[in-house]
């Protein structure tokens, strides 16, 4: 791979989903000690949460629902911890060395097209030395199958390029710490129900907390703590489904006499629309976005089932090397990433 | 506008082929100078931004900067 090319694609990260659920739970926190905030003003009518929270957890000692309590805590604790050390899915497979990418679950389809496969085994991405992406070399797919058409859709890109490197390091954090706590609560739980832990107390007294709670610092003390966990929830919250992607670049040139930019979107959609003019390209759409560190502009193209792999590879190499002479911006990558139809489009009638 | 000196922001399509830095600081040096020449304004800066690159037609070969594909 040139020092041009992006990283690969991958999926979305398997945390993301558990950051979420974490960054609401954030927030509903907050609203909690909101609500008790304003309850002590006299603002909102009925009892206090933190302090009937507080009543329940004053005593515990060992009983029945420990079980299925301290089973559930371990369950979910492993699937975050699962969840927070799982690397992404890799979702591409490279089609040679230059940041051209096609979806995994495309190259079946392509293959069954080729009729048999005249010029590469679908079955066999070529081995690459360890630590690289399976590369794909180019397929020959001369297939002439022709069926009715759908559309489609030219690299619609999935969420997985709209989460920072940022925000994913906090949800592996989060769900990691949450993941270790739930383990150890639920099999200390069910370690005490079943007197597995030597010397373990008949039961824990939590009653410093129900006194804090009857305090009159407490309505104060929650309500900032609310209002700040709510902003921070909703802050980690909106950076899931932030996008991502640049406006305006900044080119060379720029000075005193005058500031020098392109349109981001412009550019990278122009190279995709001259890959349309290649033989077995039905569509294309690009974009410059901001990936794990680098500025990256991504294009997606939609080709035909029966589309030379190899014709399309080289034209979207030579456009990829001609978006990084026109931009002439020395930190952008490229990455071109296929997509293949389900049917061959047809030719349109004429009446 | 400031007395005699101006500040001017212009927006530019472009054709695919030619390299966006050295068409944008072309259209921005062809720009001041016709503007103080035309108008005897003191011309500051000139901000020049590419709105569109057009992929359809293919650029011709550079003959200098007089003749940019600017449209």
């Amino acid at each position: 791979m040139s020092n041009e090319t992006a990283k690969r694609p991958t999926g979305m990260a398997a945390v993301a989903p558990v950051g979420i659920l974490a960054a609401v739970a954030t927030v509903a926190i907050g609203v909690v000690g909101v609500h008790d905030a304003l309850q002590a003003a006299g603002a909102v009518r009925g009892p206090s949460w933190t302090e009937w929270l507080a009543g329940r957890l004053e005593t515990i000692q060992p009983g029945g629902w420990m079980i299925p309590a301290g089973i559930i805590a371990v369950v979910v604790g492993l699937f975050f911890l699962v969840a927070a050390l799982k690397p992404r899915r890799v979702t591409h497979s490279a089609v040679g060395r230059d940041g051209v990418w096609i979806r995994r679950r495309d190259i079946g389809r392509l293959a069954a097209e080729s009729g048999g496969g005249r010029c590469g085994s679908p079955s066999g991405p070529l081995a690459t030395p360890t630590g690289s992406p399976p590369t794909w070399t180019p397929l020959c797919v001369n297939g002439s199958r022709s069926c009715h058409h759908r559309h489609g859709s030219a690299g619609a890109s999935s969420r997985r390029t709209e989460m920072g490197r940022g925000v994913i390091a906090v949800d592996r954090v989060v769900a990691f710490v949450l993941g270790v706590g739930l383990v150890a609560a639920g099999a200390g739980g069910l370690g005490w129900r079943f007197d597995l832990i030597p010397d373990a107390p008949e039961r824990l007294r939590f009653s410093w907390l129900a006194d804090a709670t009857r305090t009159a610092w407490w309505p104060w003390a929650t309500g900032a703590a609310g209002v700040l966990l709510v902003l921070i929830g909703l802050i980690w919250l909106i950076r899931h489904f932030r996008s991502r992607g640049v406006r305006r670049l900044q080119l060379a040139g720029s000075d005193h006499t005058g500031l020098l930019t392109a349109d981001a979107k412009a550019a990278a959609t122009a190279a995709g629309d001259r890959l349309t003019q290649t033989a077995g390209v039905r569509s294309s759409s690009g974009r410059i976005v901001s990936d794990r560190g680098q500025l990256v502009a991504e294009l997606n193209l939609t080709i035909e089932p029966t589309a030379d792999l190899g014709t399309v590879q080289a034209a979207a190499e030579q456009t990829s090397h001609d978006l990084h002479r026109i931009v002439g911006r020395d930190d952008l990558h490229h990455r071109v990433q296929l997509h293949v139809a389900r049917h061959e489009k047809t030719p349109a009638r004429v009446r | 506008v400031a007395g005699q000196h101006v500040r001017l922001d212009v927006e530019v399509a472009v054709r695919w082929g030619r390299p966006l830095p050295q068409t944008a600081a072309a259209v921005r040096s062809q720009v001041a100078e016709q503007v103080s020449e035309l108008t005897g304004l003191v011309v500051d800066s000139v901000a020049v931004g590419i709105v569109a690159v057009a992929a359809d037609a293919p650029a011709p070969a550079a003959t200098g900067a007089g003749d940019e594909d600017v449209t």
